[in-house]
């Protein structure tokens, strides 16, 4: 009898984690744009969203593969903006703490193919050397109801700095089981599953020696 | 004493079995979710593959789309959801019978489909709003269906606590005499309770699959309006048949508990009391579960991108 209680109990834990699934994919790029002393000072990201996504923002222009650039941007415009308080689902950390990013200074959208496209440039608030120890680079949607992986055979791009000095490293995504348990089980207490999506991040490494 | 033996056994096993659980649940419910993640994904991208080849190729490549799409029904319903939770509690502790179960998990299933469908034409067509628009009403289905979880936890309660309080607990007239036919009699209060079900039918199936909203939103962009429908459909069948697979284990999962249990207690009565307790406990759970399922949903901001 106590067995099937506990079992019952442990099913609710996960039950809100179906809300964090993830039901739409991005193919991510990234480009790292360093300034003249080798400092990181912005990323650019390229996100390609997919069939589905693109569907619900340009329903009526899916089947024509085109559709008119001042919706697309106000489209964008907004999203932005509402990235904004998330950082743009942009987790950059120098030993272990997470860098202050600015607003975002420019972004361009298109219809690429069946395909809607937004890629957009996010600054630190402090341009940060990597040094050798390095920085790491995660995005990543908080709530996981999007998955953000490097489109397939692509990684980061190393802007404005030797390509020699650099060296980078994509990790794929090692949710460890206990995390994962954990993050579902705190689903139950916090807000939105919020905690959840980096368990299933890519990381980036960049260490400039 | 030699009776005795067999029974510590299997007290002894159900302990064991119960521990093995809930030590081990927890990586094993990791792994099965990563390796959804990474199936949901390519089935998602071959289902808008397939779209786009009815769209090109006209209504024999439907075909493919509504065979992908029956399968993505039975995958996604392999996955966690509440609908699963609220139908493995409610079968586990409430007397239901298999027949009952089954048509629960298939009905539930389909009017899941069906919200889909109406969310979509509704917000579309009729309303000519936005395909943007059917998620908000969408997560107005949910937060409905989550406080139907909750009302139905409540009744369940309500019922059960009404059994336990009466002197002589309700359906438990039968004397247990050790046979296997019999074991579900024991359990209170009796089955056909038309209420309980709607609830529990209501509970699940207004949640509108988001699977099910992301093909009918790209299938009405792509002008393919019956295609999409017949690919909810479809899904709605593979879901229905996972459910009631996992609603057909439970019931068995029950029935055989109850009739291990029914060999401990001579007369039958303790087990009564036993699955009152049982009915009430599963009675909470499914509220806490609405309870909790609606404040998340109540305090999530709305996402971003959405």
């Amino acid at each position: 009898m106590l067995h099937r209680t506990l079992l019952a109990l442990a099913c609710c834990l996960p039950a809100t984690a179906a809300l964090a699934h993830p039901h739409n994919w991005i193919d991510l790029g990234t480009r790292l744009q360093f300034d003249a002393e080798e400092r990181l000072a912005a990323v650019e990201l390229d996100w390609l969203f997919d069939e589905f996504y693109t569907a619900y923002i340009a329903e009526e222009f899916v089947a024509s593969g085109t559709a008119p650039s001042d919706f697309l941007r106000e489209v964008a415009a907004e999203n932005l903006a509402n990235l904004r308080e998330y950082d743009y689902f942009l987790d950059i950390r120098k030993d272990g703490e997470r860098l202050k990013l600015g607003d975002v200074t420019r972004f361009e959208t298109e219809m690429r193919g069946e395909r809607l496209a937004l890629t957009f440039t996010v600054p630190l608030a402090e341009p940060i050397a990597p040094g050798a120890d390095g920085i790491t680079l995660a995005v990543y949607d908080p709530t996981y109801y999007i998955e953000i992986l490097y489109a397939e055979g692509t990684g980061p791009e190393l802007d404005g700095i030797p390509p020699e000095r650099c060296k980078s490293v994509v990790m794929p995504p090692t949710p460890d089981p206990e995390m994962v348990s954990l993050a579902y089980a705190l689903d139950m207490t916090q807000t939105a599953g919020d905690g959840l999506g980096v368990n299933f991040a890519e990381v980036l490494t960049v260490q400039c020696p | 004493m030699a009776r005795r033996w067999p029974l510590g056994l299997v007290l002894l096993a159900l302990v064991m079995i119960g521990l093995l659980w809930t030590v081990d649940a927890g990586a094993a419910w990791a792994r099965l979710v990563a390796w959804t993640v990474t199936m949901q994904r390519e089935l998602h991208q071959a289902l808008a593959t397939a779209l786009r080849a009815v769209a090109e190729s006209g209504p024999l490549a439907g075909l493919g789309l509504v065979s992908l799409s029956f399968l993505y029904g039975v995958f996604h319903a392999a996955g966690p959801g509440h609908g699963k939770v609220v139908i493995a509690t409610y079968l586990g502790t409430q007397h239901e019978t298999l027949r009952r179960g089954v048509a629960l998990a298939f009905a539930s299933a389909l009017l899941q489909g069906v919200v889909a469908i109406v969310t979509v034409v509704g917000t579309v067509l009729v309303l000519e709003r936005t395909a943007r628009q059917t998620q908000h009403l969408a997560d107005q289905l949910e937060r409905l269906s989550f406080a139907a979880v909750a009302i139905l936890g409540c009744f369940l309660v309500w019922r059960a606590a009404r059994g336990l309080l009466a002197a002589e607990p309700v359906g438990c007239g039968h004397h247990h005499h050790g046979h296997g036919h019999d074991h579900g009699h024991h359990h209170a209060p009796a089955p056909g309770s038309g209420r309980a079900f709607g609830a529990a039918l209501l509970s699940i199936g207004l949640r509108p699959c988001s699977g099910a909203i992301l093909v009918l939103v790209l299938a009405f962009a792509l002008d393919l309006r019956i295609a999409g429908i017949a690919a909810v459909l479809a899904m709605s069948l593979g879901t229905g048949i996972a459910v009631a697979g996992l609603a057909t284990l439970t019931v068995y999962a029950r029935d055989t508990a109850s009739l291990l249990a029914g060999r401990l207690d001579e007369d039958g009565r303790k087990l009564a009391r036993i699955g009152q307790v049982l009915a009430l406990l599963g009675g909470l759970v499914i509220t806490a579960l609405g309870l909790s399922l609606l404040q998340a949903s109540l305090s999530a901001p709305a996402h971003p991108l959405f």
